[in-house]
């Protein structure tokens, strides 16, 4: 049973979305903690 | 190499900046015990993003296909598991150092010198494929002798993390991973552009269809050994459990939970580049290559550029964190609780940089050699960790769960995994550790008559 195109191009595009606004999120997240005086 | 320069010269000035104010014992094994959420997500991510994942996802894609991306990413599943179990962690032993502690405090010392044993094993394999990894990568990808390669990232990670302790490896780690995961995103959305998606699955259905079948046997064997494996290397290693007690209480839960959703497309988007090998019709002479093989071809010296950077970031990030973490329990479960038991906190801190020079040393000598069966050694351990995690997990929910049982569970465990890895293959001996360390976990958990009070695992600060 093979993977249908449309599922694996979802699984890329997704996977590769993902990684791509990851370095936002924690640089948000980082902000967020430096608010709250919480770095470490 | 004057990129390697650049970022050796980089992480020792970060770890001595980092780490200058950190004098007391606490502040340099666990960071203060009061790490954020940002800094938590990103150790937790960078440190489980070892060459490996950068390396090895595309290797395991180009070789088992779909099954051999997802399987990698179930790594993450250990991560997310871990977030109930650092916030128990926190909980019973606030005061604890190491994952040795819980050992001794729960099961006496016979369970703990086994769980030694395994452990110090597992981070000596670990530490040694690493080491080996940065000889050989840095040589295939920039022409840099094995010796050098080997010799500069060792000697970097052990002068950062002597010099800055836990923040220094957890922040040089905050940026590894922002820099690992825009390396990976822009070369598969540059794979993907220029190639566009349609054409690599026809391509690939045409070359190797059974890449892309879901029924593939061994690589669904290998999806749930490496759920286990995973689940095993994270639940026993100080690696996380250092991080545990780094982490404030309010941050251990996200912050493992977080890593682990964020983790797990890391070796889906990795992998892709090496479905990218057949359209662009490469020849690929060794499966571990196709990583840095597809990119040089893609972006030719940019491309091999970007790998080598996400690379020396990946190992980096993994190494300092393992040396950290190993010295930990060196200087705590064999140092003071073996060795020196009066030894007060000043007298530990002051030995500290010995312990991670002399691993660092260990290791280093170990890899000189380029002994390629050394490099296997990680494969091994699979058996051996997988054997801890129903000990684990029994012995800090469980009032009844058994002393005696949790030493046999990791022994027979460790064995029969070993047994499954020789007789069947590499990809049975997580699995089969795992199941019988469970029944025999299970026999000793319904014998047992006696409670443990969990009272007994607040110990008193060294």
């Amino acid at each position: 049973m093979m993977i249908s195109e449309v599922a694996f191009s979802l699984l890329i595009k997704l996977s590769l979305g993902m990684v791509s606004i990851m370095p936002v999120i924690i640089l948000w997240l980082l902000y967020k903690d430096k608010k709250k005086g919480q770095i470490w | 190499m004057i990129l390697l320069a650049v970022f050796s010269v980089l992480w020792i000035f970060l770890g001595w900046y980092w780490g200058k104010d950190s004098k007391d014992l606490d502040d340099f094994m666990l960071g203060g015990r009061n790490v954020g959420v940002a800094m938590g997500v990103a150790t937790a991510m960078a440190t489980w993003v070892t060459s490996n994942t950068t390396m090895v996802a595309p290797q395991l894609a180009y070789q088992l296909g779909i099954w051999g991306m997802l399987g990698y990413s179930l790594g993450s599943i250990g991560l997310i598991l871990f977030a109930p179990l650092a916030v128990r962690i926190k909980k019973l032993i606030p005061n604890g150092h190491t994952s040795g502690d819980f050992m001794r405090l729960r099961y006496g010392k016979i369970a703990w010198r086994t769980f030694l044993v395994i452990s110090l094993f597992y981070s000596i394999g670990w530490l040694v494929s690493l080491g080996m990894a940065a000889g050989v990568l840095l040589e295939s990808l920039s022409g840099i002798p094995y010796e050098i390669g080997l010799t500069v990232i060792l000697s970097v990670c052990v002068a950062y993390t002597m010099l800055g302790g836990l923040k220094a490896v957890i922040g040089t780690d905050f940026i590894q991973t922002i820099i690992i995961v825009a390396g990976v995103s822009a070369l598969g959305w540059y794979a993907i552009d220029t190639l566009s998606l349609e054409t690599v699955y026809q391509k690939v259905s045409e070359r190797n269809s059974a890449l892309l079948n879901l029924a593939m046997p061994a690589g669904i064997m290998f999806l749930f050994n490496n759920l286990f494996f995973g689940v095993g290397e994270i639940f026993h290693s100080n690696v996380w459990w250092s991080r545990s007690f780094a982490f404030s209480n309010k941050t251990a839960f996200r912050s493992f939970s977080l890593a682990g959703i964020f983790w797990a497309p890391i070796p889906i988007a990795a992998g892709f580049i090496a479905f990218v090998a057949f359209p662009l019709e490469i020849g690929i002479p060794q499966a571990d290559s196709v990583g840095p093989l597809v990119a040089s071809f893609l972006l030719a010296k940019t491309g091999s550029i970007l790998v080598f950077i996400i690379v020396f970031s990946s190992l980096a990030s993994s190494l300092d964190s393992l040396l950290a973490a190993t010295s930990d329990l060196i200087l705590t479960d064999i140092y003071h609780k073996h060795m020196r038991p009066n030894a007060t906190k000043t007298e530990l801190r002051k030995k500290v940089p010995y312990v991670i020079i002399i691993l660092g040393l260990v290791t280093y000598a170990l890899c000189l050699p380029r002994l390629s069966n050394l490099a296997q050694l990680l494969h091994f351990t699979g058996a051996f960790v997988a054997s801890t995690i129903w000990p684990i997990v029994f012995g800090l929910f469980f009032k009844k769960a058994n002393p005696k049982a949790a030493t046999w569970a990791m022994i027979l465990g460790s064995g029969f995994g070993l047994l499954g890895y020789f007789a069947i293959g590499f990809y049975t001996a997580a699995l089969i550790s795992a199941a019988v360390s469970l029944l025999v976990t299970l026999i000793g958990y319904l014998r047992n008559k006696v409670d443990f009070q969990f009272e007994n695992l607040k110990e008193k600060e060294i």
